[in-house]
């Protein structure tokens, strides 16, 4: 047999062989970084293409753009890391805020965000300083670096922050506690978190909720309070009902107390952490302050009263967005200026309100709806207070929210070409994975609102073992 | 000499190695695959061993000169299908119910039953 026979089947050994040792270092990952390079409208088995299709244009020579919020992709990885970092190459002008989260729970769904692009601070021609990952900037130059400003800190509201915390403390002048108990006469269904202030008094809520078992799964009942440095400072549990099914038979009204003694004066936060099977219909407590954060989701009050009361909230947001998602949620929202008609399920609706100043009413006659608010939400106008510092939102510009600084965890994107580069890392214990796949979301709000979008050519991952 | 070695032509001996390598790679990645999925199937097809398999298996049969009857290797290739067909069976059998286990042994036998048939 010949030389030349002999490499050839050699060569038959050595491909398998080669190949067999290539696919095992892709997945043990010797190295400890295992990088996927995702091009739009490429396939890829790690990362997928950009979704909705009603919220991303289709890609066109490797270029996507996304014209709603949110805009969300999956990535397959495959085996265990500890660490993702994604790099999004995009182009942008005229989105105010671009952020990338990742899912990191459900039921509630949640996301942790991060920031890819921040026009405000990016084109705003205030003095700017960076360092450790934040950014300051000033109206007028005052401070000659960040460390300048934290020690010699200006007045809590000429300061807007994102995506970090300002920590100087809030504190109501003139607040004297109360044993006047007030309720909260209210059906609020599944996850809510709201804030209160404690002066010198005991911190007692008293929840009254039914488990109406409308889906799968047991409904734990979990309320727990945060200090001001976001320590838990209380907790109370409920176990389910026993009925983990979906029969809809309803529970009577179950009770849920929780107080906590000798706190000191601040700000603490409240989470009523349960499922959306769990309507809390009522809460009674001496505290006066009351504000809750980011959403509310107004119940229907089916097999709790015949004639749905619906609710009147209070909030100095500049818009709330609100949706239902039965016909019978269907009904006409009323601020004091003006209303507005949900008229569809499953569609999101926004109420432009007076925003900054005082808090306006709006008045939800059925209830049955989600409420997303950039600000604060309160049942009752003595109850408001907003004791978070000013926050950038895509909705105002820095002249409009009446600060002087403006103090965020930003990193401004690189530029590589025509094109912006942003990279943002999640460590994966916070990643809710789902059949081994991450799901990672565009947010852009007030993108559809301003008519805007923004161009994505690539998402790159590198995964650390 | 009490025993020769076999000589083969070289095409027939490269379509041979081509062949046996093509079609122990093909189940040697093929159960890498279903044991890790997407351990194969992520970079390329696990079939492309199986194509190579059939086109150099083509070559061999048309290129061979004479036969060599070697039953321990049929009973071994059918022991290995019969596993491989009821550990399949048995794996993405579960709607089957209290038929799983049934239809898993005749999946054992198939292979035994077929080259019996063949034999005959």
């Amino acid at each position: 047999m010949t030389i030349l026979t002999r490499l050839i089947q050699l060569l038959f050994f050595i491909v398998p062989i080669l190949l067999f040792g290539w696919l095992a270092v892709q997945w043990f990952v010797p190295s400890g970084t295992f990088f996927v390079a995702h091009t739009v409208g490429d396939a890829s088995p790690f990362i997928d293409e950009l979704q909705p299709s009603a919220r991303v244009l289709p890609p066109e020579d490797g270029v996507q753009a996304v014209v709603g919020d949110p805009a969300f992709f999956f990535v397959h990885p495959h085996r265990d890391f500890e660490r993702v970092a994604l790099e999004v190459w995009f182009q942008n002008d005229a989105v105010p805020i671009v952020e990338l989260g990742v899912l990191s729970s459900v039921n509630p769904e949640s996301y942790t965000l991060l920031a890819v692009h921040n026009l405000l601070i990016d084109a705003s021609p205030w003095e700017r300083l960076e360092g450790g990952g934040l950014v300051l900037l000033q109206r007028e130059k005052t401070y000659d670096s960040i460390a300048a400003f934290f020690a010699d800190p200006p007045a809590r509201d000429a300061v807007a922050s994102y995506r970090t915390a300002f920590d100087v403390p809030y504190r109501l002048p003139g607040y004297a506690p109360t044993s006047r108990v007030q309720t909260l006469d209210v059906s609020l269904r599944g996850h809510h978190e709201f804030k209160t202030y404690i002066k010198d008094e005991t911190l007692a809520f008293t929840f009254r909720y039914m488990d109406m078992n409308r889906e799968d799964g047991a409904d734990v009942v979990r309320v727990t309070v945060f200090n001001e440095s976001g320590q838990p400072v209380a907790e109370v549990r409920a176990k389910d009902d026993g009925n983990a099914t979906d029969d809809a038979a309803a529970t009577g009204l179950l009770t849920l107390a929780l107080t906590a003694q000798g706190l000191t004066e601040g700000v603490y936060k409240v989470v009523m952490d349960t499922t959306r099977d769990v309507f809390f219909r009522s809460i009674e407590t001496p505290q006066q302050k009351i504000a809750f954060v980011g959403s509310v989701f107004v119940g229907d009050e089916v097999g709790y009263r015949e004639k749905p009361r619906g609710a009147t909230l209070w909030t100095e947001a500049a818009r709330v967005r609100l949706q239902t998602r039965h016909a019978e949620g269907i009904q006409t929202v009323r601020a004091a200026s003006v209303s507005l008609e949900i008229s569809e399920p499953y569609a999101w609706y926004v109420l432009p309100l007076e925003g900054e100043g005082a808090p306006e009413s709006v008045m939800i006659p059925v209830g049955d709806v989600e409420i997303v608010a950039d600000g604060k939400i309160a049942f009752s106008a003595s109850q408001y207070f907003d004791p978070d510092p000013v926050s950038l939102t895509p909705y105002a510009s820095l002249e409009d929210l009446g600060v002087d600084y403006v103090l965020a965890a930003y990193q401004s994107p690189r530029q590589e070409g025509e094109w912006l580069v942003a990279t943002v890392a999640f460590d994966t214990q916070q990643i809710y994975a789902e059949d081994n796949s991450w799901k990672f979301s565009f947010s852009a709000p007030g993108i559809e609102e301003l008519g805007a979008h923004f161009l994505v050519r690539a998402i790159n991952a590198w995964m650390y073992r | 000499m009490i025993w020769k070695p076999k000589t083969l032509r070289p095409l027939e001996a490269i379509a041979r190695t081509g062949f046996l390598v093509s079609a122990t790679s093909y189940v040697v990645f093929w159960v890498m695959d279903l044991a890790i999925p997407g351990f194969v199937s992520r970079y390329f097809s696990v079939h492309l061993f199986l194509l190579s398999a059939i086109m150099l298996g083509l070559a061999w049969a048309s290129l061979v000169r004479e036969y060599e009857e070697r039953p321990w290797i049929h009973t071994a290739l059918c022991l290995a299908l019969g596993l491989l067909a009821a550990v399949l069976v048995w794996k993405t059998g579960e709607e089957l119910e209290g038929y799983r286990f049934l239809i898993s042994v005749i999946a054992l036998l198939v292979p035994s039953i077929v080259y019996s048939l063949m034999k005959d």
